[in-house]
């Protein structure tokens, strides 16, 4: 009767054992935090043919009441003609602080926690033949 | 009954039973594999997809698997792992929360490769490649959203899930 008891509980551990390595058999996950951030647009300057892009006076104190989020501005300099043109320069004038920054056509750049009532002065810089020759660009401004 | 044989019989009866298996025209002996236990970790990158400007027409934002989060996945050496991965719905829920207006959503579409280069759609089989004693690749996820021109705004965000089975 032992020895019979003995084999039951063999049998069972082995069945779960078998049950445990075949149907549990290692399954694993991972995941990861999938963000982006859509904006709207707040200011856009298309230049016409053969034509420059002017300088741009913003103060970001006008867009205070559309977004309630740490003040951030994107700057997309683009072109949206066939022609391409390598890369241009801006310059941003911050309050007394100047910032001069290289922006490629087709990036954008963001600003970081621009202050309330700050007035930002962005002005094309660089304006070569190439650009000259350029036949139509977009300066975006978001929010 | 001597106590082996009624092992061998319940290991016999056990895999016989296994679904989509025939049973019964083998009396040999029931083998088992011990494997290294499968694992899957975070390693770089994220799957930030920055900030966006809704321009005029739809466009699509495409986040390349280099630039994207990888994955690094060990187990045994030689042995093919299932990978399996969903499409990722984003909702902009919890920034309207904070800051009001209209929701939206937006699906994320995943790019997945094994080790920068091999394409995998999600129920697909790899290899895990030999190194040292164990077995390891790296799984490089990017993908694309698109996004539409009058698409509200905010921050949306969603849980890419990925998981590995022998």
């Amino acid at each position: 009767m032992k020895l019979k008891l003995k084999n039951i509980v063999i049998i069972i551990a082995i069945n779960i054992l078998l049950v445990v390595s075949v149907y549990g058999q290692s399954t694993q996950s991972s995941a990861v935090n999938i963000s982006i951030k859509i904006v709207k647009n707040s200011y856009e300057n298309k230049t016409d043919q053969n034509s420059f892009l002017n300088e741009v006076f913003l103060n970001a104190g006008d867009f205070n009441n559309l977004n309630k989020t740490p003040r951030d501005l994107i700057i997309n300099f683009s072109d949206y003609s066939t022609n391409t043109v390598d890369d241009e320069s801006i310059m941003l004038e911050r309050e007394m602080k100047f910032e001069k920054i290289k922006i490629n056509f087709n990036k954008q750049i963001c600003i970081r926690n621009v202050a309330k009532n700050e007035k930002i002065r962005i002005i094309p810089t660089k304006f070569n033949s190439t650009l000259a020759q350029h036949k139509k660009s977009t300066l975006t401004i978001a929010y | 009954m001597n106590i082996w044989k009624t092992i061998s019989v319940i290991i016999f009866l056990h895999y016989a039973s296994l679904p989509g298996q025939t049973l019964g025209y083998q009396s040999g002996s029931a083998t088992a594999n011990l494997l290294m236990p499968l694992s899957i970790e975070a390693g770089n990158g994220d799957l930030d997809f920055g900030e966006i400007i809704i321009s005029d027409s739809p466009r699509r934002e495409v986040l390349n698997p280099t630039n994207g989060k990888e994955f690094i996945v060990k187990g045994e050496a030689n042995r093919s792992v299932t990978v399996i991965f969903d499409n990722v719905e984003l909702n902009n829920y919890e920034w309207i929360s904070l800051t009001g207006g209209e929701s939206g959503n937006l699906e994320f579409i995943p790019d997945v490769r094994v080790n920068n280069s091999q394409f995998i759609n999600s129920g697909e089989e790899v290899i895990l490649d030999k190194i040292g004693l164990i077995g390891e690749l790296k799984l490089n996820v990017g993908g694309s959203i698109d996004i539409q021109s009058k698409q509200p705004s905010g921050e949306y965000k969603g849980l890419f899930i990925i998981s590995v089975t022998y």
